[in-house]
């Protein structure tokens, strides 16, 4: 080897990284430490607050109606995951599986709603579902009810709103694994006389795991930690921790507590996504070697 | 003529695999057209030509992953056409192997054992048979990304044989293989094929696979079939000038038949014989050309190298023999190998030489309008 | 520590932005000088503009930037940048007057500074020298009179059985807001110490409430979407509805109506002291006080007359209606906000 010529290629890696590290450090790291930091803050206005205390923690954790609040936000974390797999996985699969032209102008469609302001879509989904709205004259129209029906404000109406806007996230996950995906696979697994459901179970759904556990996480992660959505479409009805911390940090100048609950959150979302990917992961180990031993 | 063109068209015969005049259309262009062929049991047929001849559409036909656009597909004497591929009984080699990387080689074997609903006990009996069918079976529990090529195929042949398919499908087996690899697993999978008996059907673009493997080989052009034949048929008496041209080397030289049944060409080389009068092509093959001094009897001619190709064993010469240009192996003493413009004498086999009808290629399209 | 920092910082960047080149060789008494002023947005500050500023600028030549904002965001700058506001007049409801003087940024206003103080009606500068007051909100009960049959008379009302799934409140976080409460409180025998029956009446009324609004645009579309039939809402905001030609009635509880002041103040370090001081007695002229009562029908602070076409669809457009007015203890108000807001986060959850 070529020691100067090594040093070189190392310096140049380096080099090459550092505006990103520079970027994370002082504008993630640095921030979040600082959230932390604040989070151990003796007082309960802005950051006036000095001292070390972890009352903040503790109350939280003391009330059964923040633990049930976080609770529900990661339930609904997992069905609007679980909605969008449903949904995505289909929709990614196929777009995986169209030839490259075809394929990219159907995806920039799927990204198009990213592109709209959260304000747009939620008054969008405001004029939907109202009472006077398309649904309800829609559904009264077709006799399906005789009145109309409150849908805003409701659970199903924040997880639908979540849905539709995370679901671009899984259908570019799902769309990215499947594409590294032979479809001579699908043809062999069809010669070993496999039906589809089959194919589907034994080789897509494993090999396209990878994807669908990122889409997973990524849905998982932007819906708990949503709060336009829930303050806007649940109409304080449906509380989800994100709302909640909004309000204590933005509207009660509670920053301490607000940065407690925001780690709070932070950690268990870490956790519960560390735990479900190493579960999903040794699944699919296990489903690789079911004969090995 | 193409004796086993019109074979089993009707069914009246006992085949393995046969198609009746499947045709495949893409739009406007014709991937294969009005092909029909019948496979006898434990056969071993190869379709060769050129690529985008149709030989891979055809062989996917049988598997099911293409739909003729008109025609009709059986296998074991039911009609396959519009069954999906994982109900018909075939047992598929792909050109990539597609052996499933999750799971281990046992696993992949077992694949299609499961599907067929055999049970545990049968299942791993059979998965062990076949790995020691394919010389592996201390490779069971291996990823199959960690096997080299040559071990990926034999799995993919094991996983395709141990469902005991009625027909083996082989789609250019060999293309990921290195040379030299290639012609060692020729002739294991010949060797496979031949011990457990099984009908198979093989594509490939490769003449020398074809004619070392094959019982029969079916020659495409264009989507047609230009000739079905043993090797020797296709070789020895190719019925157009694309078969002559496409298996081995020949030299094609044009003239006409004469009222006596004689080849005349341009520059007046005869090849008497009792061929179909009219225009025609001879077909001289370098092994019909030989040195005047070590040849067969024959009349002596005098000839000028124009081109010299040293390949080791022989040399290739290319030679104008009259005004016309003739191919040549020999194998020429050490420094002794001829130079451009340099004059040989040769004689010419002329009771091997093969005469083409030129207007061949029409054949097959008559018959097709007669269909 | 870091937020404020980068606060101070992007503040300091912004403020060099703006600040107009002196233009001088002019005989007007600020030509030249830009008052900044914080602003609520929408019609609001269109008002503001059109019967303050635009006037004051005519004859002195001052320019006035509003850049709309929210009070609580407003309040986090001004607390971040005490050294260098990035406003020369902040407002603030008398909730945020509570805030604002804890944070202890802004500067007393004498009447000396501003002659025009004196014109203010009594009982309606609620913080000593501190702020101006010059305009009135109410909270109070509105209703769809097409589909309400009973209508509404009181705060206590809100919570009949009858209007299961009609009603919208305002978010708990909206402190003026949720005198609504306050309301419910004293209609039963509570008082601003003692606010149990007025969670004990918002327990009965879950039921009812569709939504808590998080903004009066969005309480106004749920009316307009026929989504609510009732709600508690401002007296601007019902004007506002019914110059749509929304069946929608204000109502007057007779024990008594809930109300903030709007109070305009000096930061402590302003750069414009004295335009600033010009433009709170042009605010309180009879030609400021006007514009607000015009655009939005919103209530006086000071003796100004009120023309009759005008005074007709205001809530305190009679001796009688003043008399409803209820002074609030903003202090305590504010003190016990948080668990306010957790209270009925907790009573509203399912």
């Amino acid at each position: 080897m070529n020691p100067p010529l090594e040093r070189n290629r190392k310096f140049t890696a380096a080099l090459l990284l550092a505006p990103m590290v520079l970027l994370l450090l002082g504008f993630l790291v640095v921030p979040v430490a600082g959230v932390l930091r604040s989070s151990f803050l003796d007082g309960d206005y802005l950051l006036e607050g000095t001292g070390f205390t972890v009352g903040h923690y503790l109350r939280f954790f003391s009330d059964s109606y923040y633990s049930s609040i976080l609770w529900e936000t990661f339930v609904d974390g997992v069905i609007v995951s679980l909605i969008c797999l449903v949904v995505g996985f289909p929709t990614g699969y196929s777009l995986a599986r169209l030839p490259p032209l075809a394929r990219r102008w159907r995806t920039i469609i799927v990204i198009l709603p990213l592109t709209l302001s959260l304000v747009v879509i939620v008054f969008g989904w405001l004029i939907i579902l109202g009472r006077n709205g398309l649904l309800n004259s829609v559904l009264f129209n077709l006799g399906i009810i005789s009145s109309p029906k409150t849908l805003l404000f409701t659970r199903p109406a924040v997880i639908l709103v979540l849905v539709q806007q995370f679901l671009p996230f899984m259908i570019l996950s799902v769309l990215s694994v499947v594409t590294q995906i032979d479809p001579v696979l699908e043809q062999a697994a069809s010669n070993l006389r496999a039906n589809r459901l089959v194919t589907f179970r034994r080789v897509i759904i494993p090999l396209a795991t990878p994807g669908i556990l990122v889409g997973c996480n990524l849905v998982f992660v932007l819906s708990i930690s949503a709060f336009i959505t829930p303050r806007l479409i649940g109409g304080n009805r449906v509380p989800m921790l994100g709302s909640l911390i909004y309000e204590r940090i933005m509207s009660e100048f509670n920053w301490p507590s607000g940065a407690a609950m925001a780690f709070i959150l932070f950690v268990a979302g870490l956790g519960f996504t560390a735990a479900f990917n190493a579960l999903a992961a040794s699944r699919l180990v296990m489903g690789g070697r079911l004969h090995a031993r | 003529m193409s004796s086993n063109h019109g074979n089993g068209l009707h069914g009246e015969r006992d085949y393995v695999v046969e198609l009746q005049s499947v045709s495949r259309h893409y739009g406007e262009s014709i991937a294969v057209a009005d092909v029909s062929l019948g496979m006898a049991r434990g056969e071993l047929v190869c379709l060769l030509g050129p690529s985008g001849c149709g030989k891979t559409t055809t062989l996917r036909m049988v598997a099911g992953f293409v739909k003729p656009t008109s025609g009709t597909v059986r296998i074991n004497n039911q009609d396959m056409t519009h069954q999906p591929p994982y109900r018909r009984d075939t047992g598929m080699v792909f050109q990539s192997y597609a052996l499933f990387p999750h799971m281990t080689v046992a696993e992949n074997i077992a694949f299609g054992l499961e599907n067929l609903k055999w049970n545990r006990v049968d299942r791993e009996k059979r998965v062990r048979e076949m790995l020691r069918l394919v010389e592996l079976p201390h490779l069971a529990e291996r990823l199959p990304t960690q096997l080299s090529g040559g071990q990926q195929q034999r799995i993919a042949l094991a996983r395709a044989l141990a469902m005991r398919p009625a027909v083996l499908l082989l789609d250019e087996p060999f293309s990921n293989l290195d040379a030299q690899l290639r012609v060692r697993m020729r002739e294991e999978l010949r060797e496979v094929i031949r011990g457990v008996d099984v009908t198979t059907l093989f594509v490939t673009h490769d003449q020398e696979e074809a004619l070392t493997m094959s019982d029969r080989i079916v020659v495409m052009n264009t989507g047609r079939i230009e000739q079905i034949g043993t090797p020797g048929d296709i070789y020895e008496s190719p019925e157009s000038t694309f078969v002559a041209k496409f298996i081995g080397w020949c030299s094609v030289v044009e003239g006409a038949v004469d009222a006596t049944g004689t080849f005349v060409s341009k520059s007046a080389l005869k090849v008497p014989g009792n061929w179909q009068p009219g225009p025609a092509n001879a077909i001289v093959r370098p092994e019909h050309v030989h040195l005047a001094a070590d040849g067969p009897q024959g009349l002596v001619r005098e000839a000028r190298v124009l081109e010299s190709h040293y390949y080791g064993g022989a040399t290739r010469v290319v030679l104008d023999v009259g005004g016309e240009q003739l191919m040549m192996h020999e194998r020429f003493p050490f420094g002794r190998h001829p130079k451009p413009g340099e004059p040989l004498n040769i004689t010419l086999n002329t009771d091997e030489i093969r005469v083409v009808s030129s207007s061949s290629q029409t054949f097959t399209d008559l018959k097709r309008v007669a269909i | 520590m870091i937020r404020r920092t980068f606060l101070k910082l992007a503040t300091a960047t912004a403020m060099s932005a703006l600040a107009a080149p002196y233009v001088h060789a002019q005989d007007k008494k600020f030509a030249g000088v830009t008052l900044r002023v914080g602003g609520w947005g929408g019609l609001y500050d269109e008002t503001i503009k059109k019967y303050v500023a635009a006037p004051l600028e005519e004859r002195t030549g001052l320019k006035v930037e509003m850049t709309a904002g929210t009070q609580s965001a407003d309040l986090v700058k001004m607390v971040a940048n005490r050294e260098n506001p990035p406003y020369d007049i902040y407002q603030a409801d008398s909730a945020y007057m509570v805030e604002a003087l804890k944070a202890d940024f802004i500067r007393e206003i004498k009447e000396s500074d501003v002659p025009n103080i004196k014109r203010i009606l009594p009982g309606f500068r609620e913080y000593d020298e501190y702020g101006v007051p010059y305009s009135v909100f109410t909270y109070i009960p509105v209703f769809n009179s097409e589909q309400l049959e009973k209508p509404i008379t009181t705060y206590t009302d809100l919570a009949r059985p009858d209007l299961e799934g009609k009603i919208t409140l305002p978010a708990a976080t909206f402190d003026t807001n949720c005198l609504y409460l306050l309301g419910m409180a004293e209609e039963n025998g509570g008082s601003i110490s003692n606010m149990e029956p007025a969670f004990k009446l918002l327990e009965k009324a879950k039921d009812n409430i569709v939504a808590l609004g998080q903004s009066t645009v969005a309480m106004i579309q749920m009316f307009e979407n026929g989504e609510v039939a009732a709600g508690v809402m401002s007296d601007a905001r019902g004007y506002e509805m019914r110059a749509k030609g929304l069946p929608i009635v204000s109502v007057m509880p007779p024990q008594g109506i809930y109300g903030a002041t709007s109070y305009m103040n000096i930061p402590k370090n302003a750069k414009n002291p004295e335009a600033a001081l010009a433009f709170l007695e042009q605010m309180l002229s009879d030609e400021g006080m006007l514009g607000l009562p015009r655009s939005m029908r919103l209530g006086v602070t000071t003796d100004v007359k009120l023309p009759e076409d005008i005074a007709k669809d205001m809530t305190f457009n009679s001796l009688e209606r003043l008399a409803l007015k209820k002074n609030v203890d903003w202090e305590k108000w504010m003190a016990d906000r948080s668990s306010r807001i957790e209270r009925i986060n907790k009573i509203l959850r399912g």
